[in-house]
């Protein structure tokens, strides 16, 4: 008893407009950039009108009912972006004359897309009325004196014990009332809420409290509820999920909402935020609790499918921040091959994450005035703190800081992400596979003229970066050889020499030791003989050139020819060969054909394919039968017994040969897929990451995680590794093939120039 | 729950739990065992500890928290609904609708108790008894899960026209919410009625004109309307907004959405790149995963 009896005493030193009892100040909600609804209650009914103006001695305008209400929400709209208005309530009439006071003001938000600055104020689980809520929001107040947030996002829990209007009025309303007459609040609904409050009826103090947009209106697109809904601030998009008392199943409304407002929104940066965080081990554990594991597991494939930069949560009384982090959706959750960067994210230490790079940052801000407890030692997480605070979170354009404002005023965490800003890397694509010490393109656009000259790193883990070239030309491609080093998170980036501002990174990419690679693809270059000489057995190394050239497909009489070859005289075979470099070992090759009327194919002088030229190869026999118009063959060529391929150059030959000398037409056009293993350098670091690793406690009692270097190769760092393996490792399925395929896997090709 | 309660509750775990306001699960339980075993008839503590294991998925423990709170006091709605659920998880499906009907003779416009029969009936094969309950639900509430799930009831049953109608009127009602105008658009379709849907997509578009797969749903409607050429058309359209989107912001989802409009342009072989790239990027994507099946499936067709 003594406990509560101090409580209220406390509450009562933290809140003297408590005595004022039911009525709230005016608060700001549904903030755009051309409306804001004010909202207040009054304790007696009292005319319900807002009179507004840009400037503080004239509030002309009018908005409100006109009514004698208690409850007030008064919707201003037809305003400009980025514009402070002044603004008075319950006043009998507006006019030019009427005027405002220095703290009742707002600002529109600034309009969608627009890059410049702007800060958030994010806290979870405040609503004790205690002390510690007090110190939080002026630990925050003092540390945000130069610039004061723009937009306060609450976790949750809001109103303890019970969310019911009393507490809703004297541990949100009165505490946060100097801060809530200019600061729009984005809530969402915590489990305290939700003892007084159902969303499914969007009955109930909290209900009551807040208006939220259910139509869009605010951007995104149209929940239908105000249990969750989602909304635009300059360039970022915010979403508010309902993790207490609406349906996580998959496919729910709420589920379904999610993937079409996710797929809606153009913006720069996405920001998510719900009161049960997928990743804690604070006062609650992510891996029992059942909120936090549905929303995990079913929250989070939606979120980063998306590419959703920050994912913010409160109910666990911690602060917690994680690495950049991607794919850890199982239970219990561990950190192994989940963690996209495990340097500190900051750019005072081992530089900021790269945002839009296929990770994503989680913080349990749920330390907001509730007592904090619990271990600080999730595997996700490279800092945790078991004090009271809050955070301050700025944007800039391209670029995101989070600060963890402790309640004694010290700025306790940092981190930053950086977004890629005017550059995007466009290849290697994210997801792609490309065969280590191979040629891989990197190609780049850049949205500002004034960019010349960039520089090109690369990173083998995400997070440790070597030059590529220190100087090119920004137009937009080069070719990068790779290092002989098997990674399965290499990323590029490319910044502009004069402006780091201007920056992208390009999706995580893998580095394999085999792959499937089109060499040569049909419709490519190939040389021909196609004038009735006889070249015997001397040409198929490439000796007695040079001869013409063409692209595929060569021939003539079915009108598809991309290359004319001519008809006269009467030639019972023709030539065609090329060459390509292979670097590393063959250990497949599929050979498809398009041909008309018989053919035969060397590689490297050794005869692999023949088709209807049983009569022999010499140049004046003809075929043995005639194909159909454009036959197309496929073979997979043993190379188990005798295997022509060599590392360095290959020549590739053709015979076609028409079925007799009144044949009308003749084609040709040739692919080869190679599965290709190469010798892989052993891992220098001889190590990677331990990403479950033991963490070590810091002086101010805030938990560090060690992240360390590379990922270990699939190997352990000692050479080849074969992820296939044998002769003719044929891919798992249609679509494994198809990753090869559209992972763009290319041996360097040599044309034929004697 | 009543703040009486609430407060008695908090006392309780003010003692038992010094450092949070908020303790985890397992530490309020053992809080309210103790207070129970003090306590044994107290009604509020019982309900909350019967609340709280049934979140918790342990619908036989609350069952017996329940049943003496319906003991000493026969007429509580809520525990009565409460009780209906921990029945229906216990397998007791006849019993548990007992408790359902039970809790609406008491309380005929609670729309939990209502939404909790109509749950029971549909899963005990009475989806007109389930219609009936939710329809009796949405009169007192707008919730868009309850739409959907009587929508979803009536297609069940082939009363495909009335489902479309009444998510006509439900998009009326809910800000015209994004799940259910897809769901309108299928069941439009599914009728037979794709100029309805057309309509519907087109001003759902609108609404989200930077959504590629709003586009691509443009493209399924038309195609239902046999207008394969304008068809095409959207699907082009929609890659092109994709690819746009790609260039911007490479995500996973885009990539799933590529697929999706290569696949429909007949461009299967590159389909099935673009998801192999979304499936290594994002294993556990269910977008990613539909779209696998129906590329599998039209692989296997040819």
């Amino acid at each position: 008893m003594i406990r509560v009896v101090l409580t209220l005493a406390l509450l009562a030193i933290a809140s003297p407009s408590l005595a004022l009892a039911q009525a709230r100040t005016p608060y700001l909600q549904r903030a755009t950039d051309t409306g804001m609804h004010v909202v207040w209650r009054s304790a007696a009914p009292q005319i319900s009108r807002v009179c507004y103006g840009t400037s503080m001695s004239s509030l002309g305008s009018t908005a409100g009912s006109g009514l004698m209400e208690t409850d007030h929400d008064a919707s201003i709209g037809s305003l400009t972006a980025s514009t402070r208005y002044y603004y008075a309530v319950a006043l009998a009439s507006c006019s030019a004359s009427t005027t405002g006071t220095a703290t009742d003001w707002f600002e529109t938000s600034p309009a969608p897309g627009s890059t410049g600055p702007f800060r958030l104020w994010v806290v979870g689980d405040s609503g004790t009325g205690d002390a510690n809520q007090v110190a939080v929001r002026d630990a925050m107040l003092s540390d945000t004196a130069a610039r004061a947030p723009d937009l306060f996002l609450h976790m949750g829990d809001i109103a303890y014990n019970s969310g019911t209007t009393a507490e809703f009025d004297a541990h949100f309303f009165a505490i946060y009332a100097e801060i809530l007459r200019h600061t729009p609040v984005w809530p969402t609904l915590g489990n305290h809420e939700a003892m007084s409050s159902s969303s499914a009826t969007e009955t109930g103090p909290y209900y009551e409290a807040y208006s939220l947009p259910t139509d869009g209106a605010a951007g995104g697109v149209a929940s239908g509820t105000e249990a969750y809904y989602s909304f635009d601030y300059g360039n970022a998009h915010f979403i508010v999920l309902n993790s207490q008392d609406v349906s996580r199943a998959p496919g729910s409304a709420m589920f379904t909402w999610l993937e079409s407002d996710l797929s809606a929104t153009d913006q720069e940066w996405q920001i998510a935020y719900f009161h049960h965080p997928p990743y804690t081990h604070g006062s609650h554990n992510s891996d029992v609790e059942i909120q936090h594991v549905q929303m995990r597991e079913v929250a989070l494939p939606i979120l980063e499918a998306h590419g959703v930069d920050v994912v913010l949560g409160g109910h666990s009384h911690i602060y917690e921040r994680s690495f950049l982090a991607h794919g850890g959706y199982d239970t219990p959750t561990t950190s192994a091959g989940h963690i996209v960067d495990p340097g500190d994210g900051r750019l005072d230490g081992d530089g900021p994450y790269a945002s839009g790079a296929g990770g994503t940052l989680y913080v349990t801000a749920g330390h907001g005035g509730a007592g904090t407890s619990g271990a600080g030692d999730h595997p996700m997480m490279f800092f945790s703190e078991v004090a009271n605070g809050s955070c301050v979170v700025d944007v800039d354009g391209g670029s995101l800081t989070l600060r963890n404002i402790r309640r004694d005023g010290t700025e306790t965490d940092h981190v930053t992400l950086v977004r890629a800003h005017g550059l995007t890397v466009l290849s290697p694509a994210g997801g792609s596979s490309h065969l280590a010490g191979s040629i891989v393109p990197i190609a780049w656009t850049t949205s500002d003229a004034t960019t010349t000259m960039v520089r090109i790193e690369g990173s083998l883990d995400g997070a440790s970066w070597f030059s590529i070239v220190d100087t090119t030309a920004n137009d937009g491609a080069f070719d990068w050889t790779t290092p002989r080093r098997v990674a399965a998170m290499a990323r590029v980036r490319v910044t502009d020499v004069a402006d780091m501002a201007i920056s992208g990174t390009s999706g995580p990419f893998s580095l394999v030791s085999t792959a499937i690679s089109t060499v040569i693809p049909l419709g490519d270059v190939w040389e021909y003989s196609a004038d009735g000489t006889d070249r015997s057995d001397t040409w198929r190394d490439g000796s007695g050139g040079p001869w013409p050239e063409g692209a595929a497909e060569l021939g003539y009489g079915d009108g598809d020819e991309v290359t004319l070859l001519p008809a006269t005289p009467v030639q019972p075979t023709y030539y065609f060969r090329r060459a390509i470099t292979v670097d590393g070992a063959v250990t497949s090759a599929r050979l498809t054909t398009r041909f008309d009327d018989g053919i035969a194919v060397w590689i490297n002088g050794q005869l692999v394919f023949t088709r209807d030229v049983d009569a022999g190869l010499d140049y004046a026999t003809f075929a043995t039968g005639g194909t159909d118009d454009n036959e197309m063959a496929t073979v997979d060529l043993d190379l188990s017994m005798a295997n022509p391929f060599v590392t360095g150059e290959n020549w590739i030959a053709v015979i076609v040969k028409q079925v007799d000398a009144g044949s009308s037409d003749l084609s040709f056009d040739l692919s080869l897929d190679l599965g290709i293993t190469v010798m892989v350098d052993p891992d220098p670091t001889d190590g990677g990451v331990d990403s479950d690793a033991g963490s070590s406690i810091r002086s101010d009692g805030g938990t560090l995680r060690d992240g360390s270097t590379t990922p270990a190769p699939a190997d352990g760092g000692c050479g080849c590794v074969v992820v296939g393996g044998g002769p003719r490792q044929a891919p798992a399925s249609a679509l494994a093939l198809a990753v090869l395929l559209a992972a763009g896997i290319s041996a360097r090709r040599r044309r034929a120039c004697r | 729950m009543r703040p009486s309660l609430v407060c008695l509750l908090l006392v309780l775990l003010a003692w038992s739990s010094a450092a949070s306001a908020d303790p985890p699960v397992e530490q309020t339980l053992e809080a309210l065992d103790r207070a129970i075993s003090s306590r044994p008839y107290d009604v509020e503590l019982l309900m909350v500890r019967g609340d709280l294991l049934l979140r918790e998925e342990r619908p036989a423990d609350a069952l017996s928290d329940l049943r003496v709170v319906l003991a000493l006091s026969p007429g509580d709605a809520r525990a009565l609904v409460l009780e209906a659920r921990a029945l229906f998880q216990t397998g007791h499906e006849e019993a548990a609708l007992a408790s359902a009907d039970r809790a609406i003779e008491v309380a005929p416009t609670s729309f939990d108790a209502l939404r909790t029969r109509a749950t029971l009936r549909a899963a005990l094969g009475d989806p007109g008894g389930a219609i009936e309950d939710l329809d009796t639900a949405l009169a007192l509430a707008d919730d868009v899960e309850s739409y959907l799930t009587r929508a979803r009831l009536l297609r069940a049953q082939r009363r495909t026209l009335e489902a479309a109608h009444g998510l006509e009127a439900a998009l009326l009602a809910s800000d015209h919410a994004a799940p259910l105008v897809l769901a309108c658009v299928d069941t439009w379709l599914e009728a037979g009625e794709p100029v309805r849907a057309l309509a519907l997509v087109d001003q759902a578009i609108v609404s989200a004109p930077t959504d590629p797969r709003l586009v691509i749903l443009r493209g399924d409607v038309l195609t239902r309307a046999g207008r394969t050429t304008e068809a095409a058309l959207a699907y082009s359209d929609a890659l092109a907004r994709i690819d746009s989107a790609l260039a911007r912001r490479s995500t996973v989802a885009r990539l799933v959405d590529r697929g999706d409009a290569l696949a429909r342009l007949g461009r299967t072989a590159e389909a099935e790149g673009a998801l192999a790239a979304a499936l290594a990027r994002e294993p556990e994507y269910e977008r990613a995963h539909a779209l696998a099946a129906r590329l599998g499936h039209a692989r296997g067709a040819r």
